[in-house]
């Protein structure tokens, strides 16, 4: 018998009323006694003191709960780092953790969502994110679809909605998409049933490059918060950087921005970030020195003059690299402009780079969050079915 | 002379209210054949006119019809979005007798005979007087200059390329010189071509946050000394419209104060909203000149109390549901403004201490003089173009009972107080409220 009937049965009240205690539903509450759902941090607290600590959290953990995940992840959709707490991040982060460890010992095709439907909708090109997608959907059992839309046409937002409704229709699980306009995915996601994965939209926010760059520094550095990281390069045109800067921020990093005037947006100051245009000042004391991928078109004088002087004063070698700290790790999202951002010597030093490493972890943070966004649907249409 | 009871009205027992004379007292006022033929104290007091409609007007506001000088009316063209007759009965029903239409159609105003069609399909509507402004270009491309004085006969008001600014300095300066010879209005709608294009919201923190293209407000203060430079060299009169930047304002006094013919006007947007309104890409709050910082709001507010801006227009610019359902950046620019000119306008006088007559004359005398209208006034021989107000009526602006055909606007749910009760065009009551009997 599980411990919290046990209690209930001492207690001699019944299943409903401790339910009312607790503010959750009935159904939710059979869930975890049948060890089909694990109670979040929030209910679980609520549950140790309701019982005066009789029940504690490893009562729910059992054989059967084995492929249930803990989820502290909130949200429907995962649209931005913007608004995520800690403890979400921490989350999504944590089973990605355990992914990898499953991974190692035994890397074998898991059916847990055999049945399920990704959709990947790239209105722009992508060769990383997409496979990564599809790689983590496959390894879930899950069907996907890559939808690849053409962006050659002027008016290529026109049919959006249009193309994302007939989509819905079809009933997928998870929509990832992917457009060079800020602000797309939120515009579907109040459109469409299914959980929404920004996989990049515009100079907004890549969420989940954020997230495998949190995971990549957190497995070697053992910890985010108290490190010091810099960001260096184009930071106005940059989605990675704007995930990257929220979630570090979030995460309790001090975060330092990098780059020549005409590449720095208005308002870092806003979100807590320092600014530095010089690379010697910006580095000293960093742990983490994350460079971004220079634009082949703004290379051309409109915001620097050329990519020989940006190399000069930005570009990250050995030199500019030694007024970090002595163990400092670079990053980079990849593809590398080899001599432009950084010195191709220092790029495939896989001591002192995390290079591969952020492609491999990209995997398993996407299937992380598959499995918290399919998770959360189905408790949604669980409770929903229950409330009918 | 029989007289006909269809073209004499007696207002009784209003507060009139006009600016233009500075008159705003209880009395009574009679109009005939489409004019104002008296206006007094007691003017019924011993004989009530013979054969007139009488309306008790129960002590609300009769003033002078509002006069919009930034309309875009989407016809010809964009028919889908807007049209004379539907922006007329909306103009009507935001109290407005007289407005002045862009020339952003398609075909653009830059002919005669698309003044001829716009005249025409006014006379057929015979709702609101409409004032076709021309462009200054051909085609709106800023390249050659447009038959000015052809368009003025033909009926041209004013000339502007609308939210297109000119970017050859060298055209505008020419453009500012030839208007001269037909004493002729431009008016611009400020933006630095190079320094707004692709952008989409004002430039700033949001802006980066949202990762959209931003429009600095130095585009709009370059373009406005751009422009006053230009003048103090040729002359000439020049209106800036969309005001929405404290530095252009600071640049605009200046030029008043030596003596350039400048004035200029902004919209209800841009003193009642920031740019916050964007906030989750919400493309209702895309416009063009873009809704600015909370201290330039408070800028703009500031100005108009305190008499620096001449004149508030609705800046009117319809956009359909399939306009706006799109990303941000693709998303057109444009609010509909007619309806809520004088709700959202309202606010200077109710907590911004603004004088009822002040306020009236921004968007009556004001455009008047601007334009050299005979109407805008209640004047003994002028066009009888009236509106009742009550200015007590507390009420809620409901997007699915405006008039516009597009119903873009970012005030649905807006409480407000003051409701236009009756819209008089010529003599001829044209707008009735439900509330409003007589």
């Amino acid at each position: 018998m599980h411990a919290l009937d046990k209690w209930i049965k001492e207690q001699s009240i019944s299943r409903a009323q401790l339910a009312k205690n607790l503010n959750i539903s009935l159904a939710s509450l059979s869930r975890y006694l049948s060890g089909d759902r694990i109670p979040k941090q929030s209910i679980m607290q609520k549950i140790v003191t309701e019982t005066d600590g009789n029940v504690n959290p490893s009562n729910f953990y059992t054989t059967k709960t084995k492929n249930i995940i803990y989820n502290d992840y909130n949200q429907d959709h995962l649209l931005g780092i913007e608004g995520l707490e800690p403890s979400e991040i921490t989350s999504l982060l944590d089973r990605a953790d355990e992914i990898i460890k499953d991974n190692r010992i035994e890397p074998t095709i898991n059916y847990k969502y055999k049945g399920r439907t990704l959709v990947n909708l790239f209105f722009e090109d992508s060769t990383r994110t997409k496979t990564s997608f599809e790689l983590a959907a496959k390894r879930l059992g899950m069907d996907v679809i890559n939808m690849q839309i053409e962006t050659s046409s002027i008016r290529k937002g026109e049919s959006l909605l249009d193309t994302a409704m007939t989509l819905n229709a079809m009933k997928p699980d998870i929509l990832v998409i992917r457009h060079s306009l800020s602000g797309t995915p939120h515009l579907l996601a109040n459109k469409v049933n299914c959980a929404v994965i920004n996989a990049g939209d515009g100079q907004h926010e890549h969420p989940t490059q954020a997230l495998l760059d949190a995971l990549a520094i957190r497995r070697r550095k053992k910890k985010i918060s108290g490190l010091e990281i810099a960001i260096c390069g184009d930071i106005a045109h940059s989605r990675v950087a704007r995930s990257n800067i929220k979630l570090l921020i979030t995460m309790g990093a001090k975060v330092k921005v990098i780059a020549p005037t005409t590449l720095l947006p208005q308002g870092l100051d806003e979100y807590g970030a320092k600014t530095y245009t010089n690379m010697k000042e910006g580095l000293k004391n960093t742990d983490i020195v994350m460079i971004l991928r220079l634009q082949h078109e703004r290379m051309q004088g409109a915001h620097i003059p050329s990519a020989k002087e940006y190399f000069k004063f930005y570009g990250l070698d050995r030199t500019k690299l030694s007024f970090a700290k002595e163990n400092a790790l670079v990053m980079h999202p990849g593809p590398i402009n080899r001599g432009v951002e950084i010195d191709s010597e220092l790029a495939d030093d896989i001591n002192r780079t995390l290079i591969l490493e952020q492609v491999e972890l990209g995997v398993a943070i996407r299937m992380s969050v598959i499995e918290h966004l399919i998770n959360n649907l189905d408790n949604k249409k669980f409770d929903i079915t229950n409330e009918k | 002379m029989k007289n006909n009871l269809k073209n004499k009205i007696a207002f009784t027992n209003a507060r009139l209210i006009d600016p233009h004379s500075g008159l705003d007292e209880l009395g009574d006022l009679l109009i005939e054949n489409k004019e104002i033929k008296a206006i007094g104290k007691n003017l019924f007091y011993d004989s009530s006119p013979d054969n007139a409609l009488k309306i008790d007007c129960k002590g609300n506001i009769l003033c002078p019809g509002f006069i919009d000088i930034n309309t875009h009316l989407r016809e010809p063209g964009e028919e889908h979005k807007e049209n004379i007759n539907t922006a007329s009965e909306s103009a009507l029903a935001g109290g407005i007798t007289s407005l002045v239409c862009m020339p952003d159609t398609q075909p653009v105003i830059d002919q005669i005979p698309i003044i001829e069609f716009i005249k025409k399909r006014a006379r057929e509507t015979n709702g609101v007087k409409i004032f076709p402004a021309a462009s200054i270009t051909k085609n709106l491309e800023g390249n050659q200059l447009t038959e000015m004085g052809l368009l003025m006969e033909a009926g041209a008001i004013l000339f502007t390329d609308a939210n297109k600014t000119i970017k050859n300095t060298k055209v505008m300066k020419q453009a500012l010189t030839y208007a001269k010879n037909f004493n002729l209005l431009i008016m611009v709608s400020p933006q630095d071509y190079d320094l707004s294009l692709n952008g989409v919201m004002n430039g700033g923190a949001l802006a980066s946050k949202l990762g959209l293209p931003g429009i600095s407000k130095v585009a709009e203060i370059i373009q406005v000394e751009r422009d006053l430079r230009l003048l103090e060299n040729t002359g000439g009169r020049i209106h800036f419209s969309n005001i929405t930047t404290h530095e252009s304002m600071l640049a605009i006094e200046q030029a008043k104060n030596i003596g350039l013919k400048v004035t200029c006007s902004t919209a209800p947007h841009y003193f009642a909203l920031n740019e916050k309104a964007v906030d989750d890409w919400k493309t209702f709050a895309k416009v063009f000149p873009p809704l600015r910082s909370e201290n330039d709001r408070k800028s703009i507010y500031k100005s108009l109390v305190d008499n620096k801006i001449d004149i508030i227009s609705s800046h009117h610019s319809p956009q359909d549901q399939d306009s706006k359902r799109l990303p941000f950046e693709q998303a057109e620019f444009g609010i509909a403004g007619l309806e809520t000119l004088l709700p959202i306008s309202l606010d200077l006088h109710f907590n911004g201490c603004m004088k009822l007559i002040d306020l009236i004359d921004k968007i009556t005398n004001q455009p008047a003089k601007l334009l050299n209208l005979d109407t805008g006034k209640l004047k003994i021989n002028s066009p009888a173009d009236l509106t009742i107000i009550d200015i007590n009526h507390s009420n809620k602006i409901r997007l699915e009972e405006m008039k516009s055909k597009s119903k873009n606007s970012l005030f649905d749910q807006y409480n407000y107080k003051g409701k236009i009760l009756c819209t008089i065009v010529d003599g001829r009551i044209v707008f009735k409220s439900s509330e409003f009997k007589c």
